[in-house]
This record gives structure tokens, C-alpha cells and sequence, in this order.
């Protein structure tokens, strides 16, 4: 039972670092009608700066706020110069979406060639273990918890509370139409390439910081997680992306609970496709709407 | 050196069979499938288990289902039936109501699945290490014979796409491809079409991983990686997308000359070699480079020219056993009474002039509700159409035209209420079985398929073709000829009357925005419609064009078809309907002909605040 409460705890660790990546692609995908393959490998690449800068001796909070920005500017770029450009020549969404798979690859890869292909780990201080109710977890792990629910927090006030979250769901729903009413949609999708990239980074570092080591993969496989998670709650639905992601975090670590560890990925994986059977919009979309956010 | 030319054909062979698989599905059916690999590899797999004696006489302690012994050519059909069978499963699964960029991610997903289950199931699949000492088919694959073999399978597979893709089915899937809901709303089932699509692109996927595999006699799941997916990828695209040609020679530059060959120059130069990365990377900008610059690939995709003068003469008698009825054939032969004296399409001459006298109702709808987000777009409407009679449909913006018309065509599936076509409901029936029972519509944007040519795009609305059916593939071109030289008559008469006959072997993509509009209506009336239903057919014409289309309509409406117009242009509306009817905000306010409407004060008041 205590094994189980620990794989649970485990699970929402792993849980809160997924829910800030997957939030930031189903945004990006939501306002931009760009589904970004490369977003994995941005988040591969902030992994290795946030790694460089710690091992120079930063700060891990530090670090996290440089790759961050690093990482934002990063993804702006790539939608400037190469999506928007390519929507401009009347790109398919099809297309795009094969585009973004070679930018991923040609990413993944220069990773590959400055990094090198061996594996990396930080060595942190995770901190000493705690344990309430079941739970054991490293002060780092509490600390990334504390990060995503802040950042999930901000984002729900962004959308909600102010001008620019209205301009962002404005967009989302009807790109022409909010142009027609004022809205500078050209400006809203840079920022949401910005900060859709800023939680990549963030991301990125803080599942490097949790795993045991990475290579120039890490964000490939770990896209597929974040699909998962997108589809499971419906594409374009912020809300959804966050729920999906802790369900997709708990129940793959409950699975390595009882089986063994690599069928935790067949149980995410699993669940996506049985999702996809059975509610091709995702669970927490109703029919109708093209985009939660809109909603 | 012999051993690298063998080497270096047989790959090119083998892949060139998976490129084209590939092409068939994304770029003639416009289905990105990135987990093709996988059914790449589970060819590969069916043919090792088949070849394979049983386990544990292998001794190799190596454990996998099957074992059967299987002859070569006996396990290289078992490959193809199971690839035609997984890649329907994986459609059936992925392409169900999900957009197609959705699809190409979740095929993404299941390849990551599959490789996951073969790592944690060792005893299914054999395990990560995968199976080896796997026999040839029995054609030896160290000698030109296995060249002589993977060839003669190329040209078998080429002839197969001949048929295929390249006839009347490849025009309907490209169709598919360049603009869906156009095609759905010409008739073409969708689902179905990609259904087939995935089942032979599966099929060939899956003859060129038994092909591989009885020539390396290994297989192992990390050779089959999403990489070798994207390298195929690059192939078509660099090659041309939805050219076969293109395809191979894509095939022969990346796979084979860059990848394959590159790992020879080595031995043979003292060119450094180019590290794996590097070839990533640089096939990653190349590709990019494509999609920007030069989408069409090196060699394009070619549309065939159709003209009257290579269609096989027309016999007088009935046209085939396609045409629905004797009633149809005379009501929608004919649109043009001008044209080609000659042309036994002209039946229609005989036919009494009906200007003004409609026919009996035809389409009906009742008690229609569709509301979005609480608000009433069509608040409880019924409507009625009748034979041989344009029925406007008019309002100010807001009032639920366009979405009672998308009710009755079937893209807009009402709250509640009920649509029935000559006494039949219709109401949960999809748009494409609509169009096969006559009732055919249009959109408000004129899309037209922008990668055929000018008469393909009305070829494609022809109903009932034979060549579209499995008895047509297997019968080939003699059993479809004549429907197509009578399909091609019919729509160069439809060129004629449009004076578009110039442009018909001009890409449709190429046209403007009045012509694409009349290609609209041209291939609504290419379907034969017992009820056509236009949105909006004159917006954005110039009054030339607009006086060609409602001529059109009116000698179309003369043979008997009741046409429903929603449009603006009232001066237009006055010309061509009998009935009018008026809507705002979501209700009926008026029925009667123009001239009594325009004195009405309801729809005055109606257009003043509307």
C-alpha cells in the first residue's frame, strides 16, 4: 500500500513537469494551428543549456529563468522564420506538420553534434527525501510541484483576467474574425510562440533535473507524452493538457508500480489510443467547439 | 565492387517499392502516415516467422510465434496480406472522425507503441535483439538472381499503381487530397477511400520488408526507426509528391545513393565520411529547402491532357448500365440546348418548357432546429423545393440561409427536425449517400481540386463509375471506356456552354475566382442532381459570368431538377426563382415570388434592422 502511495507521489512529480510542456504545445497548437513536432527538441535543447549552466556553477533557479527566455526567444524565431513564412506560401496543415518534424530532426541532431551522443546526468543535490501521507518525495520533486501549479495558476489569470488572455482566446477561436475586431493577431501568436516556448524550457530543465540521465532524445520520446497528454484532453484545451497530464503521469508510474518499469509507456500510449477510440476531441471537449480555448 | 552494385539495386528496388506505398498515401491521398515504418517492419517480421523453421529447432534459443517453414514465395504473399490487414486495422483505427494531422501523430504515437511492446513482450517478437538466420525466398542473395527478383516484383507493383492510381481512382483520391468536403460533397466517401488507400499502401509496405529481410536475413527492431520512416518521407517529397516517377528517382537520390551509398565511398575515396548526425541534418535543411522552394519536387506530378479527340466514339445507344433511370437520363442529360446539334445528350429539346410551373415537391424539410452556443441560428423552419422550379432563399446576414442549406445538404446536422428527399428521410444520412440520391450542393467557397486539371475536377463528379468499383480495377481500362468517353463528352459540353473549353486541361488551381465559381456549379451539374442546392453561386462574379451561371441554372431547372439559390444579389434572385422565400433571424417570414416580396413590409423591416 505505502508502494503504491509513493508511485502515486511519484506519478504527480512526473505529472506537474508534463502538464507545463503540454500545456505550452496545446496552446501554441490552439492559437497558431501549428502542431510543432520540433517543440521535443527545443525542450532537448534547453535540457543541455540548463546542464551547461548549472555545471558552470549557477543556480538551478537562475538557470531555469535564462532557459527559459533562451528557450522563448528560440521558439518565436522558429515560428517567424520558418512556420509563418511556410503558411504564407499556403502550406497544408499536413504539410506544416512535416516541416515541423524536419526542423525536430535537424534540431535533435545538431544537439547530437555539439553534445555529443553520451549520456548526461546533473549532479544535483535533489535534496533530502520527505514523506506525508504515503508520499515520499525529493524537495526538488516538491519544488517542481510547487513550479508547475504556480505556473498553471498564472496561465489560468492570464487567460482569464486580462486584456491579452482575451486577445489569446479571441484568436484561438477565429483568427480573422478577432483581426476584424482589432486585435493585433500577429502580435498574439509571437507571444504565444514566447511563452509556449518559455514553458518548454522550463520544462525541459526540470525534467532533466528529475531524471536519472538524458541524452539528445530526451524531448523526442518525451514529446509523445506530451501528445498524449494534449490528445487526451482535447487539443487546443489548456484545462485538458493539465488533467491529461497528471491522469498520464500517475497511471504510467502506478503501471511501473505493478509490472515492469517499461510498461509505463505502453499504459500512456495505451490510454491515448483507447482516448482516441473512443473520444476522437479528447475527454473534457464537448462536440462542436474546434478549439477549447474559445471556450 | 559486384557485391555493391547487387548491394546498392536490390536496395533501390526494395525501398523504391516502399516509397511508393508511401506516395500512394500521402501524396495522392494527402495521409501522412509517420509510423509507416512500422508496417515496413511488420512485412519484415510475418516473412521471418513464416520462413522460419519452429524455435526450438533453430537452436539459437531464440523464441518467436510461428515457425512455419513457410516457401518463399508462400511467406512473401503471407507478409502482404498481413501488411494489407494491420494497415486497414491502423486506418480504421486513427483515421475514424479524427482530423489528418491528427492522424499522422497518432501513427507517430503507435510506432513508439509498438517498439515499446516488443521490448516488453521478448517472447512474441523476439525481443529487442530481434530474429536472425532467416532463409532467402529461395532465390539466392548474393547473385543477380535476387536483383532479377526484387525487379520483376517493382514492375509488378507498378502495374498494380498503373491500375490504381494512376486511372479514375488515383483522379477521385487526388481529388480527396486537394479538397476533402468538395469531394464528400460530390459523393466520395471519404472513410472508405482511406480505408483502401492504407490497405494497399500497407500491402506494399509489407512486400518490401519480406523483400529486405529474405535479403539481409536479419530482422531487428532498432534497424526500423522512426529515422527510416523520415528518410522515405524525404524521398517522396524530394522526389514528387504524387508522382511515381518522382518517387523512384527520390528513392534512387536519398535512400540509396546518399545513405546507402555513402557508407561505400570510404573504401573506394579518401573523402571523410559524413557522420550519421550530419546526414540527418543535412537531409532535415534539404527537405525544408523542398517544401519552400520546390513543393512539386524534382519531377512533378503529371496530370494526363483529355481531349473529344482521344475519347472512343459514342455509340447511340443508352449510356451504359450506370445511368439510374430512364427518367434520369432524360431530365439531366442536357444542359446546353445550343451546343453540338449532334450530341444525343440533346433530348432534352423535346421536354416542355416548365418556366414558372413547378413539378411536385421533391425536398422537404420540417421542424428544423440548429442552435450554436444557445442561440437559435434555425429556429423551428420548415422548408419545401420543387421539381423543375429555382426556390430562392433570401434574408439578411444572420438569418440561417447558409445553415438551413447545410441542413439539407448534410454538413450541418440539425438539433432537431427532419429532411426527406421524394418521401425518403435523409436526415442522419451522411453527405456523400446524399449525393448518390440525387441531392447535391455547393459551398460557399468554390474549392476547387487545385492539383487536377480543369476537366478532371468534373470527371471526378461523374456518379457511378464502374472504373471506381473493385470490378472496374480488376477489369481494367476495356471495362470503363466507354463510360469515359461518355463522361468526357458531357463535360466538355459543360465547358462549351461555360466557355471554359479553352482552359479544360489547365490546372484548376490556376483559375480565378469567377472561374473557380463556375467550376463549382459545373461540377454540381456533372453529378446529375434531382435537387441542387447553391450557396451563394453568385458572389463575387462578374455580371457576365453571373448571366452565364443563371442561364445555366434555368435551363437545368427546365429539365425538371428543383435548385434551391441562396444568395444577395436580389436583382439576381428575381431572374431565376419561382418561389422565395425570406428568413431572419432563424424563422420564415415570407413566401412568394419577387415581385410580391419586394412590396412586403415584414421582409422591408426584416433587411432594415437585419
Amino acid at each position: 500500500m505505502s508502494g503504491l502511495m509513493e508511485a502515486i507521489g511519484f506519478g504527480l512529480a512526473s505529472g506537474a513537469v508534463l502538464s507545463i510542456g503540454s500545456v505550452g504545445l496545446t496552446v501554441q497548437f490552439g492559437v497558431s494551428g501549428v502542431f510543432n513536432l520540433a517543440y521535443g527538441s527545443l525542450l532537448t535543447v534547453s535540457a543541455f543549456i540548463g546542464y551547461w549552466l548549472v555545471e558552470q556553477g549557477l543556480n538551478l533557479w537562475v538557470a531555469m529563468v535564462v532557459v527559459s527566455v533562451a528557450t522563448g526567444v528560440l521558439s518565436l524565431m522558429l515560428n517567424r522564420g520558418i512556420y509563418v513564412p511556410l503558411q504564407r506560401r499556403g502550406a497544408s496543415p499536413l504539410t506544416l506538420i512535416v516541416a515541423t518534424l524536419y526542423v525536430a530532426t535537424f534540431i535533435q541532431y545538431l544537439v547530437a553534434l555539439i553534445a555529443g551522443d553520451q549520456q548526461v546526468s546533473f549532479a544535483l543535490q535533489a535534496g533530502s527525501e520527505r514523506s506525508f501521507i504515503g508520499f515520499r518525495l525529493t524537495t526538488l520533486q516538491i519544488e517542481f510541484i510547487a513550479l508547475a501549479v504556480a505556473l498553471m495558476l498564472a496561465f489560468h489569470l492570464l487567460l482569464t483576467a486580462t486584456k491579452l488572455g482575451r486577445a489569446l482566446r479571441a484568436t484561438a477561436g477565429n483568427r480573422t474574425l478577432a483581426r476584424a475586431c482589432g486585435i493585433r493577431t500577429a502580435r498574439v501568436v509571437d507571444f504565444t510562440w514566447l511563452v509556449t516556448g518559455m514553458m518548454c524550457g522550463a520544462a525541459g530543465l526540470a525534467l532533466a533535473a528529475t531524471t536519472v540521465a538524458f541524452d539528445f532524445n530526451l524531448g523526442s520520446l518525451f514529446l509523445f507524452y506530451m501528445v498524449a497528454a494534449l490528445l487526451l484532453g482535447g487539443a487546443g484545451h489548456p484545462y485538458g493538457a493539465m488533467l491529461g497530464a497528471i491522469v498520464i503521469g500517475v497511471s504510467s508510474q502506478v503501471a511501473a508500480f505493478y509490472g515492469n518499469p517499461q510498461l509505463s509507456d505502453v499504459v500512456a500510449f495505451g490510454i491515448m489510443v483507447v482516448i482516441l477510440l473512443v473520444r476522437p476531441r479528447g475527454i473534457f471537449s464537448h462536440s462542436g467547439a474546434t478549439s477549447g480555448l474559445e471556450a | 565492387m559486384r557485391y555493391y552494385v547487387i548491394l546498392l539495386t536490390v536496395y533501390l528496388g526494395i525501398d523504391t517499392i516502399a516509397a511508393w506505398g508511401l506516395n500512394l498515401e500521402y501524396g495522392v491521398a494527402g495521409v501522412a502516415n509517420l509510423g509507416y515504418i512500422l508496417l515496413i517492419a511488420a512485412g519484415g517480421y510475418t516473412y521471418a516467422v513464416l520462413r522460419l523453421p519452429h524455435a526450438v529447432n533453430l537452436g539459437t534459443g531464440a523464441s518467436y510465434i510461428g515457425g512455419l517453414s513457410w516457401p518463399g514465395w508462400a511467406s512473401i504473399l503471407g507478409a502482404l496480406v498481413i501488411g494489407a490487414l494491420l494497415g486497414g486495422l491502423l486506418g480504421l483505427v486513427a483515421v475514424r472522425r479524427i482530423r489528418l494531422d491528427y492522424f499522422a501523430l497518432v501513427m507517430f504515437g503507435f510506432e513508439i507503441l509498438a517498439w515499446t511492446l516488443v521490448g516488453a513482450f521478448p517472447n512474441f517478437l523476439g525481443g529487442q535483439q530481434g530474429l536472425f538466420f532467416i532463409s532467402d525466398p529461395g532465390v539466392s542473395n548474393a547473385s543477380w538472381d535476387y536483383v532479377i527478383l526484387v525487379a520483376v516484383v517493382c514492375v509488378v507493383v507498378w502495374l498494380v499503381l498503373r491500375r490504381f492510381s494512376g486511372g479514375p481512382v488515383g483522379r477521385t483520391l487526388r481529388a480527396i487530397r486537394d479538397a476533402p468536403a468538395a469531394a464528400a460533397g460530390l459523393g466520395k466517401n471519404l472513410f472508405a477511400w482511406r480505408i483502401v488507400v492504407q490497405v494497399v499502401g500497407g500491402a506494399m509496405a509489407a512486400v518490401s520488408g519480406a523483400l529486405l529481410v529474405g535479403f539481409i536475413g536479419a530482422w531487428s527492431p532498432p534497424a526500423w526507426t522512426s529515422l527510416e520512416t523520415l528518410l522515405f518521407l524525404t524521398a517522396v517529397i524530394v522526389g514528387g509528391l504524387g508522382s511515381d516517377a518522382g518517387t523512384f528517382v527520390g528513392t534512387a537520390v536519398v535512400p540509396v545513393l546518399i545513405v546507402q551509398g555513402v557508407q561505400f565511398l570510404p573504401a573506394v575515396s579518401s573523402i571523410p565520411q559524413l557522420s550519421s548526425d550530419g546526414t540527418m541534418m543535412l537531409f532535415s535543411l534539404a527537405t525544408l529547402g523542398f517544401l519552400f522552394w520546390r513543393s512539386q519536387g524534382i519531377v512533378p506530378e503529371r496530370r494526363p491532357k483529355v481531349s473529344l479527340a482521344n475519347v472512343a466514339p459514342i455509340q447511340r445507344t443508352r449510356i451504359g448500365s450506370s445511368a439510374p433511370s430512364e427518367y434520369h437520363e432524360r431530365v439531366n442529360g442536357v444542359v446546353s440546348p445550343n451546343s453540338s446539334p449532334n450530341s444525343e445528350f440533346d433530348t432534352f429539346e423535346q421536354l416542355p418548357r416548365r418556366r414558372g410551373g413547378a413539378g411536385p415537391v421533391i425536398l422537404r424539410a420540417e421542424h428544423v432546429i440548429v442552435s450554436y452556443g444557445g442561440v437559435k441560428a434555425v429556429a423551428d423552419v420548415g422548408f419545401e423545393a420543387a421539381e423543375g422550379e429555382v426556390t430562392g432563399l433570401i434574408g439578411p446576414n444572420g438569418a440561417g440561409k447558409s445553415t438551413l442549406l447545410r441542413v439539407l445538404r448534410g454538413t450541418q446536422p440539425p438539433d432537431s427536425g427532419r429532411v426527406e428527399l421524394a418521401g425518403t428521410d435523409l436526415t442522419r444520412v451522411p453527405v456523400h449517400r446524399r449525393v448518390r440520391q440525387g441531392l447535391v450542393g455547393t459551398s460557399q467557397l468554390a474549392e476547387p481540386f487545385a492539383r487536377l486539371t480543369v476537366i478532371e475536377n468534373l470527371l471526378v463528379a461523374a456518379q457511378d463509375q464502374r472504373a471506381e468499383t473493385l470490378r472496374g480495377l480488376v477489369a481494367g481500362r476495356p471495362s470503363w471506356r466507354r463510360e469515359e468517353s461518355e463522361f468526357v463528352t458531357r463535360a466538355h459540353e459543360l465547358l462549351d456552354r461555360f466557355r471554359l473549353a479553352g482552359k479544360a486541361n489547365d490546372r484548376a488551381g490556376t483559375l480565378s475566382g469567377g472561374e473557380r465559381k463556375m467550376l463549382d456549379v459545373m461540377r454540381a451539374f456533372m453529378a446529375r442532381p434531382r435537387v441542387l442546392l447553391m450557396d451563394e453561386p453568385m458572389a463575387g462574379v462578374t455580371p457576365a459570368i453571373c448571366d452565364r451561371i443563371e442561364t445555366a441554372l434555368l435551363e437545368l431547372a427546365d429539365t425538371g431538377v428543383a435548385i434551391v439559390v441562396v444568395e444577395h444579389d436580389l436583382a439576381s434572385i428575381g431572374r431565376i426563382c419561382g418561389r422565395v422565400v425570406v428568413m431572419a433571424v432563424g424563422k420564415v417570414i415570407e413566401t412568394g415570388r419577387m415581385s410580391e416580396l419586394r412590396a412586403s413590409e415584414a421582409v422591408q423591416q426584416a433587411y432594415l434592422n437585419g
